[in-house]
């Protein structure tokens, strides 16, 4: 049966939550004044949840991370002030690349509103579309329209950046809708000036198949609801996925386009399938600086609906990255990369795959794992299969900018 | 008219930097007549002398040659011939931003009487991924954002003395520096001491920004271990309460990987041998990015070289145990008191201002809270450290003695239901 997702407030009212027969439990997500600080699994009885069994439930999992936010509430000394300095708000500008999924573009630019009223420049970069279906709705919004012809997310993040105006590019898909606070929290962690990229948390939007469940449960995006910061110090440069995901991270206009993090044949729309972010997070950690992963930048990711598509996007996931890994081996002789490929390999594929063999309960379902361990196969030889295209010249880049339309 | 402010540069053979950093200090958003530069070549055997004369510079520039006596001494040296009230110290392969000097002057202005930390980049950062640049950078990086942050506790070892201001007062009246630590590293951290045992506060200006063009040579590193090795064994036996801080008292317990800490012991042929041995394994991994591999040999070659100090400044490994154990478990003297946070709070500023204390006890009431132990080398408590440890260290004493005696306003609809989840009713 289905999950719900919902969505709470400690420091708000909490009223039973009723309403929820078609659904069998909930994913709920726990905030102290707007801030996630934890998310909860639970069980639906008759269509309920009582608020007395969240309170529960939340006193079991959150109390020690909680009692410092309300303990800072109630301590009247004003010294807790602003760090030593202050620098000007940083601009930004947010871009969304897009293809074929005009609906879901949609959900992501009404999220995007509150940012475009405050005059934050917003880019849909519309990546070798088959009609223009997301040029029509972007005209609807105060946003600008950009095409890149050449298939790929990667290029499309890359012409964004490009374009861009502000000091940041704040990236997002287009199958995520963000949250009312992300803007200010994902440029936050920029004001020291050794952080090179910021990384957000990502939440399910809807479970309401099994694979939106099956997702969340073996591929969550989730990496905690702490802030963490990420250096060479502390994980191998080629494991940045640790970091975050493209689906909500933002980067420094200036080093995306000297170092040229997204011109590489990587990612969605191209052989290898996925990893154009992971590179350009593995780009930055090998240079020396640090990534922030920031919970309090919330967006929320739609998992995709249908078994077939999952399979699909597993495999995609395992075939960027080891593609990925290779790429890093033998373009920056990074022989930790090779050794972060055969230990994810073993202690993960070949663990998921015993444990699904021998029946063990929460252990994923085989043919997940197998479409994992073919993608594992393959991405060296889709690697080597998109160094030869590169050879050729990059296509320019098309320019079909609307003017800023009127807003919707 | 007489300089405000006084940059002192002691320099050491590297006449290809000083150029660029004279540069940078003629770019300065300050008035050229408010400050002064005065460098103090130590024993230098390259043309530094001649060159820093060569320069058409728009402030005014001396320079003086000494034979080598070490960093200390020249900048003792500096400090004597300046005219002006603020010493501004900087190595000579600090470049200056636009706005250092000014941002010097106006923290003095705003709270004077204290020292200034002033702030640097490296500038290798995102130009290359040579493994043991980027960890350097790392570590400059994460003292940085350490230091900055507003409840950090300064202590002696933040005092850096590439880019640091303080008043000529100040200055002379804790005594310079020590000028013993020729070729030893750590008269920073001793002068700290000093200055922390006179409670002058330290501050961190971040705006205060130079560009740090360091040569991280791997062989240099371990140059400069042995360095701090010597130094920090002769600041012990100066300051001995500051053993609990310094790497000293437990480096001689270092468990070096690969099972090396027998073969390695200072004086042994292994000592001696295994270095070399090791400089090949450390190349590789340096180039093959092999970060655990890497650090770990250039950690137990770093270890080495410490021992190899302290052992050369204290005469054995066996002197160097003995030392140990006659090293303080704790500082003889602390100013402690207890705090009533129930009605202390309001005025915590002005209490800690005109009793400066090292460590606290706070109670709510009768209820006890916590304490806030002592650091050694470590400034005063401030209130910011008083909140931190409220919120984050003593949160649930704290919740649950608000709620105990009623004083919590609500803060929110759910405050019942919020108090039963944190715990704080019975």
């Amino acid at each position: 049966m289905a999950t719900k997702i919902l969505d709470i407030d400690l420091a708000e009212p909490l009223n039973n939550i009723a309403g929820l027969e078609p659904y069998s439990r909930a994913h709920v997500l726990v905030r102290w004044r707007k801030n996630p600080i934890g998310r909860l699994w639970m069980p639906i009885h008759s269509g309920m949840i009582s608020a007395h069994d969240l309170w529960l439930a939340a006193s079991r999992e959150f109390r020690h991370v909680l009692i410092p936010y309300v303990a800072a509430e109630m301590v009247p000394i004003s010294t807790n002030g602003k760090s030593t300095s202050q620098p000007g708000r940083l601009t930004c500008s947010v871009v969304i690349c897009t293809r074929n999924r005009t609906e879901d573009l949609h959900r992501a630019l009404e999220a995007l509103r509150p940012a475009m009223a405050a005059g934050v420049e917003v880019i849909v970069v519309d990546n070798a579309p088959d009609d223009d279906q997301s040029q029509q709705l972007a005209k609807k919004y105060p946003v600008r329209y950009l095409q890149q012809p050449r298939s790929g997310v990667n290029w499309a993040r890359s012409l964004g950046a490009q374009a861009a105006r502000g000091e940041i590019v704040a990236y997002t898909d287009d199958d995520a809708k963000v949250d009312a606070g992300w803007l200010d929290a994902i440029l936050e962690p920029f004001s020291d000036s050794d952080v090179a990229a910021v990384t957000g948390l990502v939440v399910p939007y809807e479970m309401e198949t099994e694979s939106q469940e099956l997702f969340e449960r073996y591929q969550s995006f989730v990496r905690g609801f702490a802030r963490k910061d990420f250096t060479v110090a502390t994980i191998p440069a080629a494991a940045a996925a640790r970091a975050g995901a493209g689906a909500n991270m933002a980067l420094r206009r200036n080093l995306i386009n000297e170092l040229r993090l997204f011109d590489q044949e990587l990612d969605g729309g191209t052989v290898t399938l996925t990893g154009g972010d992971t590179y350009a997070l593995y780009q930055v950690l090998r240079l020396g600086y640090r990534i922030v992963y920031q919970p309090k930048a919330l967006a929320w990711h739609r998992h995709r609906i249908t078994p077939e598509r999952l399979r699909r996007v597993i495999y995609g996931y395992s075939v960027g990255t080891y593609a990925l890994l290779l790429h890093c081996f033998l373009k920056h002789r990074d022989l930790g990369a090779a050794l972060v490929g055969w230990d994810w390999f073993l202690h993960h594929h070949i663990k998921q795959l015993w444990r699904g063999l021998r029946k063990k309960p929460d252990a994923q379902p085989l043919w997940m794992t197998i479409a994992e361990i073919k993608g594992c196969f393959v991405g060296p030889f889709a690697y080597v299969l998109s160094r030869l295209p590169l050879r050729k010249q990059n296509a320019p880049a098309r320019y079909c900018e609307t003017t800023t339309g009127a807003s919707a | 008219m007489t300089p405000r402010l006084s940059v002192i540069i002691p320099t050491h053979n590297r006449c290809d930097q000083l150029p660029n950093t004279l540069t940078a200090l003629a770019r300065q958003t300050a008035a050229a007549q408010t400050y002064e530069v005065i460098v103090i070549a130590d024993g230098c055997t390259d043309a530094s002398a001649i060159i820093v004369k060569a320069q058409h510079l728009p402030f005014t520039v001396r320079v003086i040659e000494q034979s080598a006596s070490g960093a200390a001494a020249a900048r003792n040296r500096g400090a004597s011939l300046s005219q002006a009230p603020i010493l501004l110290f900087l190595d000579d392969d600090m470049e200056a931003s636009p706005k250092l000097i000014e941002s010097h002057l106006k923290a003095h202005e705003a709270n004077p009487g204290g020292v200034v930390l002033g702030y640097f980049r490296p500038s290798e950062l995102g130009k290359t991924d040579h493994l043991p640049t980027v960890m350097v950078n790392l570590w400059w990086a994460q003292r940085f954002a350490e230091i900055a942050r507003p409840e950090h506790r300064f202590s002696c070892l933040d005092l850096f003395t590439g880019n640091v201001s303080l008043s000529r007062e100040i200055f002379e009246s804790v005594g310079r520096f020590e000028e013993g630590f020729y070729k030893r590293a750590g008269e920073d951290y001793e002068i700290g001491v000093r200055l922390m045992k006179r409670r002058v506060p330290f501050r961190f200006c971040r705006e205060a920004e130079s560009i740090h063009r360091d040569s991280p040579a791997t062989g240099r590193s371990f140059q400069r271990a042995f360095a701090e090795g010597r130094g920090h064994a002769l600041i012990a036996r100066k300051h001995p309460e500051l053993s609990a801080v310094l790497p000293l008292r437990w480096a001689i317990n270092d468990k070096l990987p690969l099972g090396l800490t027998p073969w390695l012991k200072p004086g042994s042929w292994g000592g001696k041998i295994i270095p070399h041995l090791l400089r090949l394994p450390l190349r590789t991994a340096e180039a093959l990015k092999l970060r655990r591999a890497w650090r770990n040999i250039q950690g137990a070659l770093h270890s080495l070289a410490y021992w190899n100090g302290v052992v050369a400044e204290l005469g054995s490994m066996e002197q160097w145990e003995c030392f140990v154990q006659e090293m303080p478990l704790r500082a003889e003297s602390v100013a402690e008191f207890e705090i009533n946070v129930e009605t202390d709070l309001p005025f915590l500023s002005a209490l800690l201002k005109d009793n400066p204390a090292d460590a606290l006890r706070l109670r709510f009431d009768d209820t006890p809270l916590g304490r806030i132990l002592p650091i050694a080398g470590a400034e005063s408590l401030r209130p910011a450290h008083v909140h931190q440890a409220l919120v984050h260290r003593f949160g649930h004493n704290y919740l649950t003695a608000l709620w105990k005696h009623n004083k919590s306003p609500i803060i929110s609809a759910n405050a019942p239901q919020l108090a039963r989840m944190l715990g704080v009713l019975e």
